[in-house]
Formats: C-alpha cells, sequence, structure tokens
C-alpha cells in the first residue's frame, strides 16, 4: 500500500531522505506547477512559486494539519503563493506579453492553422490575464484544475455559493473577452 | 452549477490553451531543482534567507516583451438601445410604486420602510414588464424607473422566450438616504427601481437631463441567493460612487454603502426581488 502524502512529508522532515519529498514531487509537482502557472501566465515566475510552494511545505514553513485532504492544502499554498507574487510584483491583472508559450512558439513558415492555434492560445491567456485574481483563480479551480466547487471554495476561502458566483462571471467575463473564438 | 453550451465551448477554449500551454520539458528540470534545494536545507547546510524572498528575487518581473495592450471589449454584445419614455407612459404604474411620493426615513438601523418592494408594486412591475415586453416585441431587456424618467433597455434577443427565463425577472430598488448632521432625520436623496431579466447587463447612461449612471447585474445562485453587482455614480445634488458585489435574499433590503461626503452622511440600501413568472 503506497505511503500517504502525509506520512511521505513527516518522512522527510525527520530523517532528510530526498526519496520521501521525490515521491512526492512526482504525485504533486505537476498539478501545482499547472495551477500557478494559469494564475501567473508566465512560465518563469510559475517556475519559482511552485519551488517555493514546495520548499515552504518541506521546511514545515506551512504545516498540513489534516483539516482538508493533502492536495487541497497544496493547492491553498499554491494559491497563497501566487497571489503574493502577483501582490508584491504589483499585477493583479496581468498584463501578457508577446512571448508565446513554449510549447506553442511557432515560427513563421509554420503552416495557417498552427498560426491560428498560437493566436488562440494568446488569446485565451491575454483574456485570463485580464480577469481579476479572484475570479481567475475561480476559473482556474474549477474549469481548469477541475476541482468540485466545494472544494475550490475551501481552497479559496469562501461559501460554496460565492465560488459558483465567481465562476459564473469569469466565464460570463471570458465569453465577452474571447466572443470572436467562440460560436 | 448552470452548464450551457457556450460554457461548453468556453471550458473547450481553456482545456485547449491549456493543452498548449503545458511545458514537460520543465518539469524534470523543477523537480530536481527543488529535490535539490529541499534535500540540502534539510541536511542542516547554511541558508537563512527566506525562501519565497530568495526564491522569488531571482527574477524581478513577467520577462522581457512588448507588452499587448487588450483592449476590453463591452460587456455585453447585445444592442442595448436606451430609450427615454416619458412619465406618462405608465403612470399609473409608477405612481403605485411610491418613487414619486417624498419621503422620510425616520431611521436606518433597519432598512428604511421605503428601501422595501412590497407585493402590490412587485405586482406591478411584473405587469409593467409583461405590457412593455409586448409593446417592443420581445426585444426588452431591461426597465429602470427614477420617479421623473422611465428609461428602456432593448436587445436583439428574444425576451422570455421560454417558460425557464420567465421564472428569473427581478425587480432592484436601489434608494440612497442622507441627513446633514446626526441630529437631523434620514432624508431620500435618490431612488431607482430596475426590473430586468436576470443575468442582464442593465446600463443606465447618464443623459443631459442627469448625470447619474447606474450599471447592475443580477444572478440567481442555486440556493435561491441572488448576487448582484451595482455600480451605481451620482453627480449633482449627491455626489456619491459606489461599487458593490453582494449577495442577497430575495425580498430583504441590505445596505450596500455607508458613507460621509462634505458633513453629509449617506447610505446606500438595495433590495432585490424576483418577480412571479405567473403575472403577465
Amino acid at each position: 500500500m503506497a505511503d500517504s502524502d502525509q506520512h511521505l512529508l513527516q518522512q522527510f522532515r525527520e530523517t532528510g531522505r530526498g526519496e520521501f519529498l521525490d515521491e512526492l514531487l512526482r504525485r504533486h509537482l505537476k498539478p501545482i506547477r499547472s495551477l500557478v502557472f494559469q494564475m501567473l501566465l508566465d512560465h518563469d515566475a510559475a517556475d519559482d512559486v511552485t519551488q517555493d510552494v514546495f520548499l515552504r511545505v518541506a521546511r514545515g514553513i506551512a504545516r498540513f494539519e489534516g483539516r482538508s485532504e493533502f492536495s487541497t492544502w497544496l493547492f491553498q499554498i499554491a494559491m497563497n503563493c501566487s497571489r503574493s507574487f502577483l501582490k508584491r510584483n504589483g499585477r493583479s491583472r496581468v498584463e501578457f506579453h508577446d512571448e508565446l508559450p513554449e510549447s506553442s512558439a511557432v515560427s513563421q513558415r509554420q503552416p495557417d492553422g498552427a498560426v491560428l492555434l498560437a493566436e488562440l492560445t494568446t488569446d485565451v491567456q491575454t483574456a485570463l490575464g485580464q480577469l481579476s485574481p479572484q475570479l481567475r483563480a475561480a476559473v482556474v479551480l474549477v474549469c481548469l484544475q477541475k476541482q468540485p466547487p466545494a472544494t475550490a471554495a475551501e481552497i479559496e476561502g469562501c461559501s460554496t455559493d460565492t465560488m459558483y458566483w465567481r465562476v459564473h462571471k469569469a466565464r460570463q467575463e471570458l465569453k465577452q473577452l474571447l466572443a470572436e473564438h467562440l460560436p | 452549477m448552470t452548464s450551457t453550451r457556450d460554457d461548453e465551448h468556453l471550458d473547450k477554449l481553456l482545456t485547449d490553451w491549456d493543452r498548449q500551454s503545458t511545458t514537460e520539458d520543465r518539469l524534470d528540470g523543477l523537480h530536481q531543482q527543488i529535490l535539490a534545494e529541499a534535500v540540502e536545507t534539510q541536511s542542516g547546510a547554511p541558508n537563512d534567507e527566506p525562501v519565497s524572498r530568495r526564491v522569488l528575487e531571482r527574477r524581478t518581473g513577467f520577462g522581457a516583451g512588448q507588452c499587448v495592450r487588450f483592449e476590453h471589449r463591452s460587456w455585453m454584445a447585445q444592442l442595448v438601445v436606451t430609450v427615454t419614455v416619458m412619465l406618462l407612459l405608465s403612470l399609473g404604474v409608477f405612481l403605485s410604486s411610491g418613487l414619486l411620493q417624498p419621503t422620510t426615513v425616520t431611521h436606518t438601523d433597519v432598512p428604511p420602510e421605503f428601501a422595501w418592494l412590497n407585493d402590490e408594486q412587485l405586482q406591478n412591475k411584473a405587469a409593467l414588464l409583461a405590457e412593455m415586453e409586448s409593446m417592443f416585441d420581445g426585444q426588452l431587456a431591461w426597465v429602470a424607473e427614477d420617479g421623473e424618467r422611465v428609461e428602456l433597455g432593448l436587445d436583439n434577443s428574444p425576451l422570455f422566450s421560454s417558460s425557464e427565463s420567465a421564472k428569473d425577472r427581478v425587480a432592484i430598488r436601489l434608494v440612497v438616504v442622507r441627513r446633514d448632521n446626526s441630529a437631523a432625520g434620514w432624508q431620500v436623496a435618490w431612488a431607482m427601481d430596475v426590473s430586468s431579466r436576470q443575468e442582464e447587463m442593465v446600463r443606465v447612461a447618464s443623459t443631459e437631463q442627469s448625470d447619474n449612471a447606474l450599471q447592475l447585474w443580477s444572478y440567481k445562485l442555486p440556493d435561491g441567493l441572488i448576487a448582484v453587482d451595482c455600480n451605481l455614480q451620482l453627480a449633482g445634488d449627491v455626489e456619491l460612487d459606489a461599487k458593490t458585489s453582494t449577495l442577497c435574499r430575495d425580498g430583504q433590503p441590505q445596505q450596500i454603502l455607508e458613507t460621509r461626503r462634505a458633513g453629509t452622511e449617506y447610505r446606500v440600501f438595495q433590495t432585490v426581488a424576483l418577480l412571479d413568472q405567473e403575472v403577465g
């Protein structure tokens, strides 16, 4: 039977042996890094904040008290770190720069389809950047990370009703911003 | 949660974007970097600098490159035509709403009586909506009344085209009260009633006759609470700027703002009530 996340973390803190943290990272690095990127919309910043999240966890700066699922707790830390980053950098609304995400970067020789895809990617990212952090968090957690609204509400520290509302509002704004890409 | 076809299209866009943005190749490096740093510090290597500061200060911004400025489109793609209609159009209805009657509010510890929408007023508003809807061939989006003028918002999409949407009409009353000193009584300084479809973006723009402007948006949540965004800008005799987001109970007045300007106290009350779908 696989060790629980909590047990792995405890073992790492007690022994300092890398294999425990290694397993935790295998389980959680990808979704956390994905979440942070969706909030910050910048790959370099996402790497830095993701690292900060896991170092806080590893060092016990953030302590898991078992009041929620381990993954929910990690999401909470990731969202808090992301918000702190945005606040520290004075970017509640993210300005999106014209460098495309690396995986979707296109050259001038690529066919039209790829260019259109890259444009779409840019437009979606720009639209997400126009949302307030609160609304962006709602759409990231529920629509992209597929968290149940109740869990998303727990992560964000609001009521489930408020989370429904935020998701709805975020969708409304995104539909306006992305109208040309929607039927 | 409401899942419309529009939502599905939007979610697909987001999912496609997420797939495009995924950078698997960065994960391995990040994994190793975190592991190395965590193990190093766990084993007692000197490292007193706060984590967040050390990690985050390595970069100073979101990267180089020319910034793409995004131009906001209007909130609603609909064509909203605001028509000023003279008071005589539905004088009886408006008189019964009480908006034309001068009112003194004696206290504000509880919502003033004037802030409530009673059954008769709600029935009148529902009837008015039905009349207007018939008059404008299903293109009526909202009606706003402030006691002196009535404004209508029209759009291209059919109104109340299904029994489902007919359930979602709401009446919203906004009341601003003021008093010049604590010994004086509260006076109604401004009031407006809006009847609209749920989720309708109501925009009452300033005109040559009035510098006041109002934006309202409401949405009924699954548990019956109604979310309301309000952006009220009053200019002239009363100067006020209120931007609020609130969750309201059906028919229950709520104070959404309290402020003081030049020695005068102001309070803003908001009441939202679902309109009976069977009326009209």
